[in-house]
């Protein structure tokens, strides 16, 4: 029977005390940062989705009379250039940029794992492979982002794209490595002498292995993504500019910081309190999930 | 290792030749035409026309690409449609600029996060830890453009301690051009140092707990001279990773943060080149910022192996 | 705004700290502004908000100059444009910033005055035969160009035939040229083919301009655009230009000034700074913040809203121009759905201009509700017509929308982020079609993007843009019917008299013809008139904004 990912673990990391496979979990829950960001993060999620509708102002309707106003009790975050509300702009824009971030994540983790098993796998493709994450990889993200985004249009599937495209190499990159190291251990080899077949070798020992640097990079992964779409909708390149997301609100807000903070300060926090999220939960799930404080 | 090294710095050409024909085509096959940027708002069809066959856009693409490629391998990466000069001298005069802001973000992060983690580490969990650690955190989340602009209205416009725009040579005049470039320098080297200040927090905490550094305790060395000749030295090296990864992102970021403060470097001129459709530039430009990145990551694994031998260079990292 | 009181030494750790506090610090501010009244504040005289006296206007764009001779010699100018021009060459394009920065060194045959007249400015004189068919340019003697030549006849004939290769209007007006030639050395004769009403204004139009250079220079640059530096005759000469960084010109000390006190673009011009450097700066907020902390003493192009906090500002003047340009919004007649006017009415009648308006040009201090096709400040006004303009009527849209042959296609809206303005005014006409019942599909791309596809009939049905104003109407970007648009039909026959009639008040009576027209059959949806905000430091005085912002006057107080 194959051993549990946790003593699997402690075979690279040499220290372990327990055998459950939800110990993480429990660790993480000890962790008060990992628990305030996840708490954050959700409640930023459950906002986005039913936020808007509470707050009883519509989010794309104009109402040129009542531009620019500070906040007061009916607009508590103010208004914009066009009139709207934009505290009901700050929650659609959880919406948006979360499920931007959560998007490219998954995504990217997916195809990114996928290359890494293959590459680490079948050293035919492997240079092949390798060659062409680290070509991707060459490229300043942003510029990679931009660029993609030129091509395709402004559109927030290609958003997720593009930003998947950027952040999948490093994540084929990491499964690659942990693949080459998994290929050696005794159990593997053994297996494969049984004859166990080789998706039976990936599903059940390989896998295993490169789920937690999976999550942990996974979570980075999303706060990148979250900032990096922000970054991108400032530079005016990303999610079309009608679509309320945190950077759109920043892009139209920095240039009137002086005469209207409010356009921008608030999407800026909330962005910033999401990322905050997001890396502290990140943090957590590293600790917990890899008990010896390890570097990057 | 003399082989190894020829071997990364010869890995460097399949590399460039996926990020130029990346680029190529995703740049051609993006709608906007260069040659109505050209013309302006009020030109007729014909102008454009004309100016598209003057510069040779109404060929077929691949001749298109063919053409450039093979100039490119030769060194001659082709002339800006917009700026009407050899893309290697558009490129050339603003490295510069890039160059000094990237250096400058690079030392203040590593001004800053360096004894920002040590700080934190040596007294764990004391109210300077936990501040250090929080305001990292928030280095990493704040977006850089945001910073900047907060920046450029308390320091420039409110206090008028910096400017506010504008660039000098460093050789004309270096410490104008430190002013001009610190506020840049400081929001793009922000995410760094917080990064640096973390990772060196950690593994200082990891060395301290060894058994050597116990040893050296409990012979009585003052824990000063603990710190600085027994944990530090050891804590360096994952540190040299952060800092060796730093420089593409510094490179990446310093896109965004050129943009925000108008700094004449090669991360503004892409970005206006891509608005500009000025394809000979955006091809270029990143062609040499691909090869810069790669040519740093390699000078970092270096010096990561001098710094500690019991690492063998490998071809991946 | 507040601000935290920062001290003297700071650590490096403790600005984080503050700069974590400043913007919480900017959200409690943000929380304590008063919710100002969304009218505007009432506007002063809005022709110009700083330097000089304003007047109302009624005759022309006040300037502020009015032949002033009290300026200050020496400085340099440091002015903040909104970006790299795309050439120097002034042959070469049709892009506003490098109209503005050619004309310093540069200059043309004729010149707008503050009256919006034509009058000569490297001309002396025009002669035109009484059937209308010979026009004959007499020019200036002793001239000199920058490099020391003297500017005769064969120069003008030289840099004439490469404009009409290079310029759309070149091309237009050259086509109706049966010969030009110099028959002697201050003098170059034009047989026309027609009688062409528009010839001072099409050989002084401040687009894709003009100007006079030395011929041989421009014969050996041909097709090609003009090596740095360009001579010409003007009165700053060009020193250096690094592309993206700045662009420097010297004043000229052999410049040759015309004797006429100064008017607007044309009479003498002063040279009164030693050297203007023009720097470009895309983003606006930087722009404005390099004036304010005295590293400029210009910025164009700022953004309206901030005109209420900056004009209190001791520390800078506020300028607002003339207005010289109208957002339209073009529709594609080519387009099979697009020419059904009956469609095209019920969009006019849908819509507010004033909502439309607001959030991208702020305030009634920067955009006039006139739906006339000619400025008011000009002697072309005129209201005939306009009962169309600004109906705010969606009943009677959608009424309107019943009577045509509309299905529910889609149709594609272009705009961009480049120009807010334009987005901005895209969002509220949008949704305002939308209410009565039009499938828009509005789409954000790039400029680059929009003036490619705009090329293109079936790429789009409507498109943002604004029009600057010629001196004359014939010359408006829409009356040319090779414009992305395409407005033919009753209006060519309109267009061909206006070109060929000599007679001012018959040309009028065509012109009121014209926006009869333009207002049943709704070829562009022109939302108003507009102005530009700029922003200067307190010590820069006169500068005249129309058509676009010039320095050769200005000048800077100590």
């Amino acid at each position: 029977m194959a051993q549990t990912p946790a003593a699997q673990n402690s075979i690279h990391q040499g220290i372990r005390s327990r055998s459950s496979q939800f110990h993480w979990l429990w660790l993480l829950s000890k962790d008060s940062g990992a628990v305030i960001g996840g708490g954050v993060v959700v409640i930023l999620a459950l906002l986005g989705i039913v936020g808007p509708y509470l707050t009883g102002w519509d989010v794309m309707k104009v109402d040129p009379n009542n531009r620019l106003l500070g906040p007061s009790l009916q607009h508590l975050m103010g208004t914009d250039g066009f009139g709207r509300d934009v505290l009901t702009r700050v929650l659609f824009g959880a919406r948006i940029s979360l499920l931007v971030g959560l998007a490219t994540m998954v995504f990217s983790t997916i195809i990114g794992a996928t290359l890494g098993l293959i590459a680490g796998y079948v050293p035919k493709v492997d240079g092949f492979i390798m060659r062409i994450m680290d070509g991707f990889m060459a490229f300043p993200s942003i510029l990679l982002a931009i660029a993609i985004m030129a091509s395709l249009g402004p559109r927030t599937e290609n958003v997720i794209v593009a930003l998947t495209v950027v952040y999948l190499p490093r994540i084929a990159r990491l499964v690659r490595g942990q693949v080459l190291v998994v290929r050696e251990l005794l159990y593997v080899e053994a297996a494969r002498v049984v004859g166990a077949g080789i998706w039976r070798i990936i599903f059940l020992h390989v896998l295993p292995n490169i789920i937690s640097p999976l999550i942990v990079q996974g979570s980075f992964t999303f706060a990148f993504a979250v900032i990096s779409e922000a970054s991108l909708s400032y530079l005016g390149a990303g999610v079309p500019p009608e679509i309320p997301t945190w950077g759109n609100m920043l892009h139209e807000g920095v240039p009137l910081m002086a005469a209207a903070p409010w356009m921008s300060v608030f999407p800026g926090v909330t962005l910033a309190i999401a990322v905050l999220g997001l890396n502290l939960l990140g943090d957590g799930l590293r600790d917990s999930l890899d008990p010896r404080i390890q570097e990057h | 290792m003399t082989g190894q090294i020829v071997r990364r710095l010869l890995s460097l050409v399949p590399v460039l030749v996926v990020v130029g024909f990346v680029v190529f085509f995703l740049i051609h096959l993006a709608p906007g035409d260069p040659a109505a940027v050209m013309a302006g708002n009020e030109a007729t069809t014909e102008r454009i026309e004309q100016l598209r066959h003057e510069m040779g856009l109404d060929r077929p693409l691949w001749e298109q690409f063919v053409s450039w490629s093979t100039r490119a391998l030769r060194g001659d990466l082709g002339t800006s449609f917009f700026l009407n000069q050899p893309v290697l001298t558009a490129i050339g005069e603003r490295i510069e600029p890039t160059g000094l802001l990237t250096l400058y973000a690079l030392i203040m992060s590593i001004l800053i996060g360096f004894p920002a983690g040590i700080v934190a580490a040596v007294r764990r969990n004391s109210w300077i830890d936990r501040l250090t650690m929080v305001t990292a955190l928030g280095g990493v989340c704040i977006p850089s453009f945001w910073l900047g602009i907060l920046m450029i209205l308390v320091l420039a416009v409110w206090a008028r301690w910096l400017p506010a725009a504008g660039y000098a040579p460093f050789l004309d005049d270096p410490l104008q051009n430190f002013r001009y470039l610190v506020m840049p320098a400081f929001s793009l080297g922000l995410q760094q140092a917080a990064l640096l200040a973390r990772v060196v927090r950690s593994s200082m905490l990891e060395v301290m707990r060894e058994d050597y550094v116990r040893t050296a305790r409990a012979k009585g060395v003052a824990e000063g001279m603990v710190v600085l000749r027994h944990a530090l030295p050891n804590a360096m090296i994952p540190a040299l990773t952060i800092i060796g990864n730093s420089m593409g992102n510094l490179l990446g970021g310093a896109i965004v943060t050129e943009a925000v403060f108008n700094t004449p470097g090669v991360g503004r001129l892409v970005v206006q080149s891509v608005l500009r459709r000025d394809f000979p530039v955006i091809q270029g430009a990143v062609l040499v910022i691909a090869a810069v990145y790669v040519l740093v990551n390699l000078i970092v694994d270096i010096a990561y192996v001098i710094a500690d031998p019991r690492i063998r260079l490998s071809t991946r990292s | 705004m507040s601000t935290p009181n920062a001290e003297k030494n700071l650590s490096r750790r403790r600005f984080l700290q503050i700069a974590a506090i400043a913007s919480g610090g900017l959200t409690l501010a943000a929380c304590a502004q008063p919710s100002p009244t969304p009218a505007a504040k009432a506007g002063t005289a809005p022709a110009t908000a700083a330097p000089a006296a304003a007047s109302a206007p009624t005759s022309g764009p006040v300037s502020g100059v009015a032949g002033a001779t009290t300026g200050v010699k020496g400085g340099t100018l440091r002015l903040a444009i909104i970006g790299e021009p795309p050439s120097t060459d002034p042959h070469w394009t049709t892009a506003n910033v490098t109209n503005s920065v050619t004309s310093h060194y540069c200059e043309p045959l004729f010149s707008l005055n503050s009256k919006l007249e034509m009058v000569p400015m490297l001309a002396e004189k025009l002669e035109t035969s009484s059937d209308g068919l010979t026009r004959t340019v007499r020019l200036r003697k002793n001239v000199p160009f920058h490099n020391g030549e003297e500017m005769t006849a064969d120069d003008v004939t030289a840099s004439l035939t490469r404009w009409a290769k290079l310029s759309g209007i070149g091309k237009t007006m050259f086509e109706l040229v049966e010969k030009m030639d110099a028959p002697d050395k201050y003098t170059v004769v034009f047989k026309m083919k027609k009688p062409y009403a528009v010839f001072e204004t099409a050989l002084g139009l401040r687009s894709q301009h003009a100007m006079i250079m030395p011929k041989k220079i421009v014969e050996a640059a041909g097709d090609k655009q003009l090596a740095e530096p360009i001579i010409g005759t003007g009165p700053y000469k060009f020193v250096e230009h690094i592309k993206d960084r700045h662009i420097r010109l010297a004043r000229f000390e052999q410049y040759a000034a015309r004797s006429e006190p100064t008017d607007g673009p044309s009479g003498k011009k002063n040279a009164y700074a030693d050297e203007i450097r023009f720097l470009p700066t895309p983003d606006q907020s930087v722009r404005v913040a390099g004036v304010q902390s005295g590293d400029f003493d210009y910025a164009e192009g700022v953004n309206p809203d901030q005109y209420s906090l900056l004009k209190d500002n001791k520390q800078i003047s506020t300028l607002i121009s003339v207005p010289n340009k109208c957002p339209t919004h073009y529709i594609n007649k080519k387009a099979p759905l697009m020419q059904d006017v009956k469609l095209r009415q019920a969009m006019l009648a849908a819509l507010d201009m004033e909502a439309a308006l607001k959030p991208a040009w702020g305030s009634p201090d920067f955009y006039v509700l006139s739906g006339a096709c000619m400025p008011k400040e000009g002697p072309w006004y005129t209201n005939v017509g306009t009962e169309g303009y600004n109906q705010k009527n969606p009943d009677k849209a959608k009424q309107l929308l019943k009577e045509s042959n509309y299905k529910g296609e889609p149709i594609r809206y272009l705009t961009n982020k480049e120009y807010p303005n334009m987005y901005q005014e895209a969002v509220v006409v949008n949704q305002a079609l939308q209410g009565i019942g039009l499938n828009m599909k509005m789409e954000v791309v790039d400029w680059a993007s929009v003036v490619a596809r705009r090329a293109k009939p079936e790429e789009w049905e409507m498109f943002v843009t604004w029009n600057g104003y010629p001196t004359d109407p014939v010359l408006i970007d829409w009356m040319n019917p090779m414009y992305p648009g395409w407005w033919t039909g009753k209006i060519d026959e309109l267009r061909e008299q206006l070109l060929t009639t000599i007679d001012q008040k018959k040309r009028f009576a065509i012109f009121e013809d014209v926006q009869r027209l333009f207002y049943q059959e709704v070829p562009i949806l022109k939302l108003g008139d507009v102005r530009d905000f700029h922003v200067t430091s307190t010590k820069l005085k006169d500068i005249y904004t129309y058509p676009c912002p010039m320095f050769w006057n200005a000048y800077l107080t100590k």
